[in-house]
């Protein structure tokens, strides 16, 4: 799927509502380009059941442009889950944020490769990427590679990674305000979702989508 | 209320705690006072059931109850609060949504009905004006980007709305400027009561102004070396440590 955004239009693309009964395997690939001074949202949330490879590439054409890219990647059981997210600065002063973040539970294996490419030319460019997981169970594995390819030098490129668990701190502070595990549980997963749910723009979508990745968890 | 005897506690190998006993009756305000290192937090952290300590010897009832068989979560459900001395921060999970479920927690170990949103608001905007903090505390993420004294009031909030039997603030006036500390303590002094007992745990004498103690203990290396009345606060703050009396 190609998507070519307008100079100057806006593409706003939640995640297409996939409900939990729904499969949602095999490969899926996205495209997009986008000319001077538009700007693409897209929130993807992979809630699934079987194996999945996302791979998502946004081109910039003209000056002025930016994306704004949140993925939540959600495995259990032995789902296997790949996303891949390639933006690639070709012209100047464009900027992109890529916010990923995954939960992987059970022996559910994820993996996250995100590049950045800034060609010579691109002066002004501001990029960002940020990788953050949560292991929830010990069999649980997540390989997370940053790619930055930067060819300019007036450029601003920051990226982050952190791999870890459920915050033992904050896990404690809840039980001994008289949550369960569970409970304690689940609130610091719906917590470390949200901020990509926050991301949806749409008040209806962003409840609906919240309720599925609650029910998940 | 609370009643330890000859506790023994170790961190790894390292013995923190090496024979402490303390009774709490109902009604009372202790207060543990003590150098760093002396084993306050350790106290604390203990009776609140974190699960990073080795219990080597000794017991703890609490309402007559063995508490440390007791999980964190059914200690806080029969009424022991810990006011944590860092308040942890936890990003994405709304302070209303965390205060609620808190109190429901309690209110259905009590078999008492759920309090659904509007009435729960209702609620923590009167506790709130007690603590005279501000609504806007009730949209934030617990915590998170609170500074020192607006987590200790956090805290307090927390005493006020959950009612427990037995309060421990663990160095609850480190990070409080002096108006908010008056605040804090009047709201815990609002709630003093003949059967709900506090064990303040402190490095200063300072709160000890503003909430009264019937007893004061100085924990040293593990044990309590000296208990006495509220005097005893104001004569560690004279001498120190080192050379009390």
């Amino acid at each position: 799927m190609k998507i070519r955004v307008k100079e100057g239009e806006t593409y706003s693309g939640t995640s297409p509502l996939t409900p939990l009964h729904q499969v949602e395997s095999g490969v899926t690939e996205q495209f997009f380009e986008l000319e001077a001074n538009s700007h693409l949202d897209l929130v993807r949330i992979s809630f699934g059941e079987d194996d999945f490879k996302q791979s998502f590439e946004v081109v910039f054409l003209g000056e002025g442009a930016s994306c704004n890219l949140q993925f939540l990647d959600l495995a259990k059981n032995s789902r296997k889950l790949e996303t891949i997210i390639k933006v690639k600065h070709n012209v100047p002063n464009c900027k992109s944020v890529q916010v990923h973040k995954g939960l992987y539970s059970d022996n559910s294996r994820g993996i996250f490769k995100a590049f950045i490419e800034v060609a010579k030319h691109a002066l002004g460019t501001d990029a960002s990427q940020l990788h953050r997981s949560l292991l929830l169970s010990p069999s649980a594995r997540v390989q997370a590679e940053p790619h930055l390819q930067i060819g300019a030098d007036a450029v601003k490129c920051k990226h982050g990674i952190s791999i870890g668990q459920l915050d033992e701190k904050a896990l404690f502070y809840l039980k001994a305000r008289g949550l369960d595990e569970q409970t304690a549980k689940r609130f610091l997963i719906q917590g470390f979702a949200k901020e990509i749910l926050e991301a949806i723009e749409d008040e209806k979508s962003r409840q609906e989508l919240e309720q599925q990745v609650f029910a998940w968890i | 209320m609370l009643e330890i005897k000859n506790l023994k506690v170790n961190i790894g190998d390292k013995p923190i705690l090496k024979g402490l006993s303390l009774s709490v009756k109902p009604g009372e305000i202790h207060a543990i006072m003590g150098p760093n290192g002396s084993g306050k937090s350790t106290l604390s952290q203990v009776l609140a059931g974190h699960p990073d300590y080795t219990i080597t010897d000794g017991s703890v009832l609490f309402k007559n109850q063995n508490l440390l068989e007791e999980k964190p979560e059914e200690r806080a459900l029969k009424g022991l609060f810990l006011a944590f001395q860092y308040p942890v921060e936890i990003s994405g999970v709304n302070n209303t949504y965390f205060l609620k479920a808190a109190l429901n927690a309690k209110r259905k170990s009590q078999n008492l009905p759920e309090l659904d949103a509007i009435d729960f608001l209702k609620l923590i905007k009167e506790k709130m004006a007690l603590l005279k903090m501000d609504e806007a505390f009730l949209q934030r993420s617990v915590n998170e980007g609170f500074s020192g004294g607006e987590k200790k009031r956090n805290e307090a909030l927390q005493i006020a709305l959950l009612e427990p039997d037995l309060a421990i603030l663990d160095e609850t006036d480190s990070g409080l400027d002096i108006d908010a500390l008056k605040i804090v303590a009047e709201s815990i002094n609002a709630l003093r009561s003949p059967t709900r007992s506090f064990l303040v745990v402190t490095h200063y004498q300072r709160l000890l102004d503003y909430i009264v103690p019937d007893y004061v203990h100085v924990l040293q290396n593990g044990q309590i070396t000296q208990s006495g009345g509220k005097e005893l606060a104001l004569e560690l703050e004279r001498s120190g440590y080192e050379n009390p009396r």
